[in-house]
């Protein structure tokens, strides 16, 4: 692997298949690894992975069940272990993640790095099985767990809202699927076919393993190579699918749930995307959507909630891969059609005139101010670097940094001018 | 101005008096960010000088929301030209406003801070737009599973009181809130003695400190507090709601009859924490029979400990179709747990457990401003919830055992449920 000499970290190639990156840092108390296994969204093969990374939270050959496990964490000064499949745009990444105070904070000085990353590796390679499957009682009780997480993630209606409009926008698409499973697809599904879903993926996801903490390359190498290293073949990235571009005409959606206000959803496509290469108009879609409604001062908060008074949240956020941005507003039915005029007129005002009165400038401070202080979260950090790897992107924040220091008022226009509204979803009262 | 320092955590605590009223904190951490908080002395029970008409619900939240309108325009658009992001929180008793910025513009943002809780500008145009919006955020938090349940467990505790109406009060509290109940409150509640400021992250404490004060030592002119009522008695009895949710969510409530302040109240607090850790936490035989039997989930079931000067209880459930029989496991546990010992058995266990998450929270800014305000608010200093854990004034198993005894009474908890639609 090239070494990239403004990377947020030494990243090394371990053996094919396998990448590590590793901050060296006192700067926090606590170690963290986090170890990620890609795949697109599949239906039916996505539900499976999601109940996979159920299944690996509930026991290893050695520690076989909840409460072994979780002793064991709080043995280790309540270090925190997880395993969940996340969606990255058209992505289902199976997460593996542990958090542990640096021995250097606690008496005596214990070691929780390699006990981190033992964990980790015995959850992947050494699941609890009987019989050479994962236990059938276990399987049953995760569909349930999965089927009333999916219900109570629902009960949020913003939620819902945000899923109904992607899965109608991005229908055929991997972007449309849920990393964290469809219920309607748990029937029948086996022990051995969820044990055969995570060896597929054993076998073919490219794993990056992230280690942020007080430990140098070479230690860091020697205890991921023993934990993870196993033989695999060599191993090509699966670039995004190319983004779809808007069709004719805005698809209008009303659906009813029981609520008590309204939830908004309108999709936007463009061709600007995170992968976009060198000419990559991707920069500028971020700043567009800081100006127009990602923020406190954002142009939607100024109009929508605070001038009209129609809602009390409004807000944009985009899908970095898949060249889309979405606002959504908790709004009153009889209020639909202004809300919804007044936000196609302040993105054809930003098309038309640009951004003014300071617009640009204060929300080129705010994104380099919140990329700068990536430095104080690691999970930013982390996810920031992933994010782009999968997309294929420039990896670094260096370079991100300029070329948002570089936007003008001209490509502002541009990105909003590309911005083509395709989806019009409202979740009603009934 | 005085410093300490604690060697096992490489953490130094400054903190400055101004003569006037109001206390500085710092906590200087590596980083490139810094987060600070101005705490006001003033929540959404506090209901107006004692003997005068009382302030209508959701006063103090009405007044956090308006205070960043100022005759220039929203404050907000100065923070964020200077890169920083600006919030603000109002709680039961008290109200907070806060930004994030760099280092760099840490300078010119705080006096920014206190000028958007010091300068108060209330146009009657822009109270009538804030009604409705606050209409709508009411409306909006009534979808809201998480907080549904939270108001019907203060309803089943506290009954009628003011400390069970929403912290944004009602469509008709809000049509008596106007710009002379706003300006009055201001004046009332915003004085410098009702007010500390917290800042964790890269600024130095001794400058942080010696600003701070100049800016209390600034403050607009002002009366002193409205005082608060006595402590709230609780008169648990079921309460009951019907929601669009999937399954009920069920809490059990255990009021804290035993008053506590200052360093007591945070023994207390950690002590229930950790006592209920070891009977229903993640590592218990309880969660993991309820969890392998259906009867909880691993997202929603947990308990939560609520302490206050004025106010105390713990929270326990989830969501469940099961409520009796939650309800019923839940007292066997208490039943059985504490005759038996459990807590003195699990107690090493969850005492390293929550020594490792309370070393961590000291890494991030934010997490570091929570943490010192829970201490300050309490009237106490920040290492005073490090010493719970370390050398001769740590908790041990049978404190905790006792306070579990006091507060975790088995014969019947009240309950707030919310159903699901029939």
């Amino acid at each position: 692997m090239a070494p990239e000499r403004d990377s947020d970290f030494d990243s090394l190639l371990l053996r094919p298949g396998l990448r590590l990156h590793v901050r060296p840092s006192r700067r926090f108390k606590s170690v963290w690894i986090d170890l990620f296994l890609p795949r697109l969204l599949r239906p039916v093969a996505a539900t499976r992975m999601a109940l996979v990374g159920r299944l690996l939270e509930r026991g290893t050959a050695r520690l076989p069940g909840l409460r072994q496990l979780n002793r064991h964490t709080d043995d280790l000064y309540g270090a925190f272990f997880s395993s969940q499949t996340e969606g990255m745009g058209p992505f289902q990444v199976l997460h593996l993640h542990y958090e542990a105070v640096e021995g250097a904070y606690l008496p005596g000085r214990p070691d929780l790095l390699a006990p981190g990353l033992e964990l980790l590796g015995q959850a992947l390679r050494e699941p609890y099985l009987e019989g050479g499957v994962f236990p059938e009682a276990r399987v049953e009780q995760e569909k349930e767990s999965l089927r009333r997480s999916v219900e109570a993630m629902y009960s949020d209606r913003t939620a819902l809202a945000q899923r109904r409009c992607l899965e109608i926008m991005c229908a055929g698409e991997a972007y449309g699927l849920a990393a964290h499973g469809d219920p309607s697809e748990l029937c029948g599904v086996t022990g051995s076919d969820l044990l055969a879903e995570l060896a597929g993926l054993r076998a073919s996801a490219a794993l990056d393993l992230y280690i942020c903490g007080d430990v140098d390359v070479d230690r860091a190498a020697a205890l991921a190579e023993a934990a993870l290293g196993w033989p695999r073949p060599s191993l090509k990235a699966t670039p995004p699918p190319p983004v779809h571009l808007a069709g004719e005409g805005v698809r209008r959606v009303t659906e009813r749930d029981r609520l008590a206000q309204g939830r908004m959803m309108l999709g936007y496509r463009t061709d600007a995307t995170v992968g976009g290469g060198e000419r990559c108009r991707y920069p500028a879609l971020a700043l567009l959507d800081l100006i127009f409604g990602a923020d406190q001062h954002s142009r939607l908060w100024r109009v929508v909630r605070e001038e009209s008074g129609m809602c009390y949240y409004i807000t944009s956020y985009g899908e970095a891969m898949g060249g889309m941005l979405f606002v959504e507003a908790g709004v009153e039915a009889g209020d639909r059609e202004a809300v919804g005029r007044l936000v196609r007129q302040q993105l054809r005002e930003l098309a038309d005139a640009g951004p003014g009165g300071g617009e640009l400038e204060r929300s080129r401070a705010l994104a380099l101010n919140r990329l700068d202080s990536f430095d104080d979260a690691r999970d930013r950090l982390v996810r920031f670097d992933y994010y782009r790897r999968l997309a294929g992107a420039d990896t670094s924040r260096t370079r991100l940094r300029q070329a948002l220091a570089g936007v003008d008022a001209a490509e502002i226009r541009a990105a909003a001018a590309r911005l083509v509204l395709e989806t019009d979803y409202f979740l009603a009262p009934w | 101005m005085n410093r300490r320092r604690h060697p096992l955590l490489r953490e130094e605590v400054w903190t400055a008096a101004a003569p006037g009223g109001g206390r500085v904190w710092a906590v200087p951490g590596p980083g490139r960010r810094c987060h600070a908080v101005l705490l006001v002395d003033f929540g959404s029970i506090d209901a107006g000088a004692p003997g005068g008409p009382a302030l209508p619900e959701g006063t103090a939240h009405f007044l956090e929301h308006r205070l960043f309108e100022k005759p220039e325009g929203d404050i907000t658009d100065r923070f964020t030209r200077l890169g920083a992001d600006v919030d603000a929180q109002t709680g039961l008793t008290g109200t907070s406003f806060s930004f994030t910025s760099s280092a760099g513009a840490f300078e010119d943002c705080l006096p920014l801070l206190f000028e958007l809780a010091g300068r108060g500008h209330f146009p009657e145009a822009g109270i009538e737009r804030e009604r409705e919006i606050i209409a709508r955020e009411i409306q909006l938090f009534d979808d809201s599973l998480e907080w549904v349940a939270f108001q019907t467990a203060l309803r089943a505790l506290y009954g009628e009181h003011r400390i069970a109406v929403d912290i944004a009060g009602t469509s008709e509290s809000l049509r008596r809130i106007d710009a002379g109940v706003l300006s009055r409150c201001h004046h009332q509640y915003y004085h410098p003695g009702a007010l500390q400021l917290i800042v964790c992250g890269a600024a130095a404490g001794d400058a942080v400190c010696r600003r701070g004060v100049e800016l209390l030592e600034a403050w607009p002119a002002a009366a002193a507090g409205g005082g608060r009522g006595p402590r709230i008695e609780a008169r648990p009895q079921d309460a009951e709601v019907r929601r669009a949710v999937a399954k009920a969510r069920h809490l059990l409530l255990f009021p804290d009859p035993v008053p506590a302040a200052g360093p007591e109240l945070l023994r207390r607090e950690l002590s229930l924490e950790v006592a209920l850790d070891i009977l229903f936490g993640a590592s218990s035989r309880f969660f993991e029979e309820a969890y392998e039997s259906g009867l909880v989930d691993g997202e929603s079931f947990g308990g939560e400990v609520h302490l206050d000067g004025l106010y105390g209880f713990c929270l326990l459930g989830g969501d469940t179709d099961r409520p009796g029989q939650l309800r019923h496991a839940i007292v066997e546990v208490l039943e059985t747990g504490l005759r038996q010992g459990w807590i003195e058995e699990g107690f090493e266990r969850a005492r390293r457990r929550v020594f490792g998450e309370m070393v961590c929270r000291w890494e991030d800014a934010e997490e570091c401003a929570d943490l010192v305000e829970c201490a300050v608010g309490r009237g106490c200093h920040p290492f005073d919830l490090v010493d719970l854990h370390l050398g001769g004034g740590a908790l041990d198993a049978g404190e905790v055992a006792a306070c579990a005894a006091e507060c975790l009474t088995p014969d019947g908890p009240a309950t707030a449920t919310v159903l699901p639609m029939g």
